[in-house]
């Protein structure tokens, strides 16, 4: 009976602390931190198989006025073959930036404004732009017939009707070809996609660090970025 | 004001019989402690148990799909009423009429996917149009595709760094890595399974039967790749995000405790079209087509670029490779030409 005061505390104390710890589970009045980032919101419409850009297509035109205007409609009115154009007075929202292929007659066609010049005075149509780009990208060209340079959408079963090559000029704007750099789409935004030893150059895995990380940033930046 | 029953332990058995009758006051308090004892007992019970308040009928499937046999053992009649019972459930829980569909493999076709590394430039469009095509979480976020920014000269993914995203890409001496599922032809993965919920297909798709996964992520472990994910909590899709077209093996919906991954889209594949990733991809980075067609573009590219594999030491034996263009000499390069 010495030890009375310490059973009394045993046969109490625990069953009542369970009980303060089966309301707290019960109720939750404590608001825990989610570890669950909020969902990020990505631009559906970009996802689509949309081409990068609209090509033109023959017959050839340009919009003038809210109108569509054939090459030749104007071309065929004026003779005109300057052999490089500093200061068109008209189509001067086009910016070549081809590397030193910036003459316009090494692409249209010097005669016929409705035509693409190949070599030797043969010429294609709007229609046929791998022809016209493959006269001087002969690697690429060729890339692009096997299938391993652009892009087939629709159908990967060979001669299936919903299947479709990009064109060249469907990805790159022919005066400025290359490629825009841009801001990309958003990463990953969870704790548990952290990948083994993602930001440990130590090898040890910490799958938190990226969270740590992003309350650091986050601090740093008075949460004004992402 | 004793209760026999309970107290036996304290009078009787205790010190076998031999003891002094207990004082009034000694009962009283025994019986009180007891009393709070269960009651304690009951009450953790209750709160062990509290989660079932969350338990959404809604979305419990009926007794019909988890009594069922292993997906392969299923009759056509069988499959049938399990897929209407996936498209009412879905019904209920989203409000959205899906079709559950089960595309086979197709006959002579083994798919094969190609990832030109000279193109990508890392602007993640396939993840996300994965993530809308293939209905993963998108809170917790569930992604397949995994883009590992690199520096240009460097080969080691485990320290890439696939958080990248605060400047413009491609940024300046590095390069773009996206890493799926590899559908390997020797996939460890299904082989960790203890109850073959995740297996490889004739057309080379390893699946996962979701209501067959038991959550042990044995396979995430195994996997060279690290192309499984888990769904830790219920996934959550908006509604009218959900995409209807679903495949039982694929894009269904799947709920919290389950492995899922890259499929090659087969919901889309197997019926000729081409996965959701490539169809996104602004670059044409992205190729997928059948391997035992020599003309598909697969196979061009098998037979002419510089292929890469990767962890090809682990013997995996993936059908997904990593390719370079050649790259001729560049007129304003200083040395070249
Ligand atoms: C509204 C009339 C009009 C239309 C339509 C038009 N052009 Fe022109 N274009 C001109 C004029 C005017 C010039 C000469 C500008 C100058 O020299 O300042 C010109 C100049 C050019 C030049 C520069 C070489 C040169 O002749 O000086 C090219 C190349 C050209 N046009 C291509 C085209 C193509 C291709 C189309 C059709 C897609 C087209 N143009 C449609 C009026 C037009
Ligand atoms: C690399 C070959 C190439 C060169 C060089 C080139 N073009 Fe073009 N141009 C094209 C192609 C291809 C198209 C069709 C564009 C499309 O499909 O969107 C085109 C379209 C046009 C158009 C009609 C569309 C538009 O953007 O207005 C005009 C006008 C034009 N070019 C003018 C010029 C002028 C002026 C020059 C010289 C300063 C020039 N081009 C140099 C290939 C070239
Ligand atoms: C008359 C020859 C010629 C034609 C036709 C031509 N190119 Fe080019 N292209 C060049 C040259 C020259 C360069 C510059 C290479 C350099 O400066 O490094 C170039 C560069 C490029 C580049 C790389 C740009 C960069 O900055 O990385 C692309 C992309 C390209 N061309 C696409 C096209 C496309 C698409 C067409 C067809 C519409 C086309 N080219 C037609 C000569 C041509
Ligand atoms: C699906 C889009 C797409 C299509 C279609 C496409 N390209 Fe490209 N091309 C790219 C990308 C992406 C790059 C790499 C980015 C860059 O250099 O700007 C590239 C690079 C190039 C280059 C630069 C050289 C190199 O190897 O880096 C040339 C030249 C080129 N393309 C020519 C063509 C020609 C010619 C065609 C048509 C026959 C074509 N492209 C069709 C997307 C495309």
């Amino acid at each position: 009976m010495s030890n009375r005061p310490f059973e009394v505390v045993i046969s109490w104390g625990i069953p009542l602390v369970l009980l303060a710890l089966a309301a707290v589970m019960f109720w939750s009045p404590i608001e825990l931190d989610d570890p669950i980032p909020a969902p990020v919101h990505v631009d559906r419409m970009s996802l689509g198989a949309h081409p990068v850009r609209v090509a033109m297509h023959d017959p050839a035109a340009i919009e003038v006025a809210s109108f569509d205007v054939n090459c030749n409609q104007c071309h065929a009115l004026f003779e005109h073959d300057s052999i490089n154009p500093p200061g068109l007075t008209r189509h001067n929202d086009i910016v070549m930036n081809h590397g030193e292929n910036s003459w316009c007659f090494s692409c249209h066609d010097i005669e016929q404004r409705q035509r693409l010049a190949l070599t030797a005075g043969e010429t294609v149509g709007y229609d046929e732009v791998p022809r016209l780009c493959g006269k001087c990208h002969g690697p690429t060209w060729r890339d692009w017939q096997r299938g391993t340079h652009g892009k087939t959408v629709g159908s990967w079963k060979t001669g299936d009707e919903r299947q479709r090559r990009l064109s060249c000029t469907e990805c790159h704007d022919p005066h400025s070809p290359a490629f825009a750099a841009g801001i990309p789409l958003p990463g990953p935004n969870t704790i548990r996609m952290g990948k083994h030893g993602a930001h440990g150059d130590d090898g040890v895995h910490r799958p938190l660090a990226q969270w740590m990380h992003h309350i650091i940033d986050d601090a740093h930046s008075d949460g004004t970025d992402h | 004001m004793r209760l026999p029953v309970l107290n036996q332990g304290d009078s009787g058995g205790g010190c076998g019989g031999g003891c002094p009758p207990e004082p009034p006051g000694d009962s009283r308090r025994s019986f009180l402690r007891t009393t709070v004892s269960v009651g304690a007992g009951f009450a953790a019970l209750g709160a062990a148990l509290s989660p079932l308040r969350d338990l959404d009928v809604d979305k419990a499937f009926s007794g019909d799909s988890l009594l069922r046999d292993h997906y392969k053992e299923l009759s056509a009649e069988e499959k049938a009423r399990l897929f209407a019972d996936i498209e009412a459930q879905i019904d209920r829980s989203y409000g959205v009429k899906a079709s559950v569909g089960d595309p086979q493999p197709i006959p002579g076709v083994e798919f094969v996917y190609a990832l030109n590394l000279s193109r990508c430039d890392g602007n993640r469009a396939c993840v996300h149009a994965c993530v809308k095509e293939n209905n993963q979480s998108r809170s917790p976020e569930i992604q397949y595709i995994r883009v590992v920014e690199m520096p240009i000269g460097t080969f080691d993914p485990e320290h890439g760094d696939h958080y990248y995203g605060d400047e413009e890409t491609p940024k300046p001496g590095h390069f773009y890595m996206p890493m799926q599922c590899h559908q390997c032809a020797n996939p460890p993965c299904t082989k960790v399974c203890p109850v073959e919920a995740t297996w490889q297909e004739a057309d080379g798709i390893t699946v996962i039967d979701y209501d067959w996964c038991i959550g042990c992520r044995y396979c995430q472990a195994a996997c060279p790749y690290w192309a499984r994910r888990f769904n830790w909590t219920d996934p959550e899709i908006p509604a009218d995000e959900l995409n209807p077209d679903m495949a039982y093996l694929s894009n269904r919906p799947r709920s919290r405790g389950v492995m899922e991954k890259c499929t090659f889209c087969l919901q889309r594949t197997r019926k000729g079209r081409m996965p959701a990733c490539l169809e996104a991809c602004p670059t044409g980075a992205r190729k997928f087509g059948n391997i035992l067609d020599p003309s598909s573009e697969v196979s061009q590219i098998l037979r002419n670029k510089r292929i890469l594999v990767l962890k090809e030491e682990v013997g995996t034996r993936p059908r997904f490779f990593y390719y370079f263009d050649e790259r001729g000499p560049q007129p304003n390069e200083g040395g070249a030409a």
